[in-house]
């Protein structure tokens, strides 16, 4: 399996991801394939560890029930052998009242066989959480009048 | 962390482009969370916080 083709198959796992259909996604993993996103999962309850496709199948059918619509642009992805690396800027409008998140993922995937084996993911959680809880978080820590989100 | 005898660990994806070996791009991506709660000393109460 090349790299250029390795490219092609996460550009083309992201694009079914973030189409929203979680069977198209599922068809470009690995059986085993595991997944990790360190997150507070008691906003994020979809986030943190998964592994297999019933796992993944639950994580993503979770995330189109919270939101509407997802987008993503991926600005940079590199791959080199089995693995490959992207940041991804995603667009997700929430379905309880249509505002929309936008936040940055740094992605880090493998492959086996041209298929998604692992993925793991960074993302400013912080950000996310006050864009989720419409919250300038930051101001409740240090007491200091809160910003507009 | 200086005054607190306390080491912060975070991850730190950076990515850089080059245009003829010089920098043209680079880009940090930090979990600001993960470093908020090291910062302060206790984990942040989201559930009470959204309430």
């Amino acid at each position: 399996m090349t790299e250029r083709s390795n490219r092609q198959h996460v550009l083309d796992f992201l694009n079914v991801v973030y189409s929203g259909d979680v069977e198209a996604s599922l068809e470009r993993c690995t059986d085993d394939i595991e997944f990790l996103a360190n997150a507070p999962i008691d906003i994020l309850p979809h986030m943190g560890h998964r592994r297999g496709k019933a796992e993944m199948r639950e994580m993503w059918n979770a995330v189109r029930a919270r939101y509407s619509e997802l987008r993503c642009e991926v600005p940079i992805l590199v791959t080199e052998g089995d693995k490959a690396a992207a940041f991804i800027r995603v667009f997700f409008r929430k379905s309880i009242n249509q505002r929309m998140v936008q936040f940055d993922i740094a992605g880090f995937y493998t492959l086996r066989d041209g298929k998604i084996s692992q993925i793991r993911e960074i993302i400013d959680t912080f950000d996310l959480v006050q864009q989720l809880l419409e919250r300038d978080v930051a101001a409740i820590l240090t007491g200091r009048r809160p910003d507009p989100i | 962390m200086r005054g607190h005898d306390r080491e912060v660990i975070g991850k730190r994806p950076e990515t850089a482009a080059f245009v003829a070996g010089r920098l043209t791009n680079f880009r940090v991506l930090i979990d600001t969370f993960e470093l908020v709660e090291q910062t302060v000393g206790y984990p942040i109460n989201l559930p009470r916080m959204a309430v």
